[in-house]
């Protein structure tokens, strides 16, 4: 799919794909699934915590943005699109839910610097070095719940997947005041719950 | 810089977003005040903590036929009519997996619609789990894969589009069934879309569950 530039390889454009997936390329498709089924599955686990939940969602956002590509008119970037659609499936989706049930972690989850996100926290292999990883995860998970849908994914889109203010600004159709209020209030909240839980 | 100041500008700073003047008045603030310096630690060692634990949980999840299934729903050739809540997967592994996955496809049988279930052994946790499937008649048969793993939470599998009826509407066509003891298993019109929704209701936890035609 990427074009040979003399030696330089160039990956193409969201914006070549989408018109490439539009005139029905399945493969632009493919390279779009690709490119952003990881990084919008970590917002929506943290969204919505149950990883079956967060496949059905991620699965769901594109397919609707793949039925929709005609009205994607490109005013806003294409994975800002991509995001606004996944974080309103998965806002409602816990608005609808309602609070549920802790999901219990595998203890055959191996945990390595290669499988975490920013920063790492490596932990060895010993059992008890597991159950604390994954009590602390159960912790962390909690903790997040404690938040309000909206502050949850002003923190997640930030902290999970990096996006830039004004980037969370056009996923959530709010303003850089109202994304730095909320971001300001789920840190400190975060943090103050985790600080009573341990 | 005082306190309050370094409090209006952490997000801010933690973020990597001050100018350099005022990056370098928060790191001397930092220097000298203990309780803001102990906040930027705590929240660095949550912002780990948070990114640590998400990826646990979002690593282990599956995506590699994730393309497919969308290709699936898209297919033209199904009919714009195709639901994308339904898909296959494998039975989980006890590494790396989440327990309690199950999945559903799609019923290509119209009209009254029973199924025969064999129910499995034993319960490891108190919960129930609830099944939706929304249906539409096309060909495609629906099954609900077996679901190796004790379910151990509240499961809803729905599709986005469902919406229970509204306490005016009747829903049409019902049918029901005790399959087993505690589980029943109805099937109904809805009376907006017309789909047949195949309503699943476990009153205590199972283990394996197979629905087929």
């Amino acid at each position: 799919m990427a074009q040979d530039h003399g030696e330089r390889r160039v990956e193409p454009t969201d914006g070549e794909l989408v018109e490439r997936a539009r005139a029905g390329d399945r493969e632009a498709v493919d390279v779009l699934l690709q490119r952003y089924q990881r990084r919008l599955l970590g917002v929506v686990v943290g969204m919505v915590r149950n990883p079956d939940d967060a496949r059905e969602i991620i699965q769901e956002t594109f397919v609707r943005v793949f039925r929709s590509l005609d009205s994607f008119k490109g005013d806003s970037s294409f994975y800002t699109w991509l995001y606004r659609i996944a974080m309103n499936l998965a806002i409602d989706h816990q608005r609808r839910e309602g609070k549920r049930p802790s999901v219990e972690f595998d203890e055959g989850v191996a945990h390595t610097e290669e499988s975490v996100g920013r920063g790492s926290a490596v932990i060895g292999t010993d059992p008890f070095d597991r159950v604390r990883s994954r009590e602390l995860g159960q912790k962390i998970f909690e903790a997040i719940e404690s938040l309000t849908p909206d502050h949850r994914a002003v923190i997640l889109l930030r902290e999970i997947d990096g996006l830039s203010y004004e980037e969370i600004s056009e996923v959530l159709q709010c303003s850089m005041g109202t994304v730095m209020s909320r971001l300001h209030y789920a840190r400190k909240k975060l943090q103050a719950r985790l600080q009573e839980m341990m | 810089m005082t306190c309050i100041q370094f409090e209006e500008s952490f997000d801010r700073y933690v973020d990597g977003l001050l100018d350099k003047t005022e990056a370098a008045a928060a790191r001397a603030h930092l220097a000298c005040c203990t309780t803001c310096d102990r906040s930027v630690t705590r929240w660095q060692q949550t912002r780990i903590l948070l990114s640590t634990a998400v990826a646990e949980v979002a690593t282990a999840v599956d995506v590699s036929d994730l393309a497919s299934h969308v290709h699936a729903a898209l297919d033209p050739d199904r009919g714009s009519s195709v639901r994308p809540a339904a898909y296959d997967r494998a039975p989980s592994s006890r590494s790396g997996r989440s327990a309690g996955r199950v999945a559903a496809q799609r019923s290509a049988r119209s009209g009254s619609a029973w199924w025969r279930v064999g129910a499995a052994a034993s319960v490891s946790a108190a919960a129930a789990a609830l099944f939706v499937v929304l249906m539409s008649p096309v060909k495609t048969p629906v099954r609900l894969a077996e679901a190796p793993e004790p379910i151990e939470s509240t499961i809803a599998l729905a599709s986005s589009d469902y919406s229970p009826p509204a306490v005016d509407e009747k829903a049409t066509d019902v049918d029901a069934i005790e399959a087993a003891p505690g589980h029943m298993v109805s099937t109904w019109v809805h009376p907006r879309s017309k789909a047949r929704v195949i309503w699943v209701e476990n009153r205590t936890p199972i283990e394996n569950v197979d629905f087929g035609r």
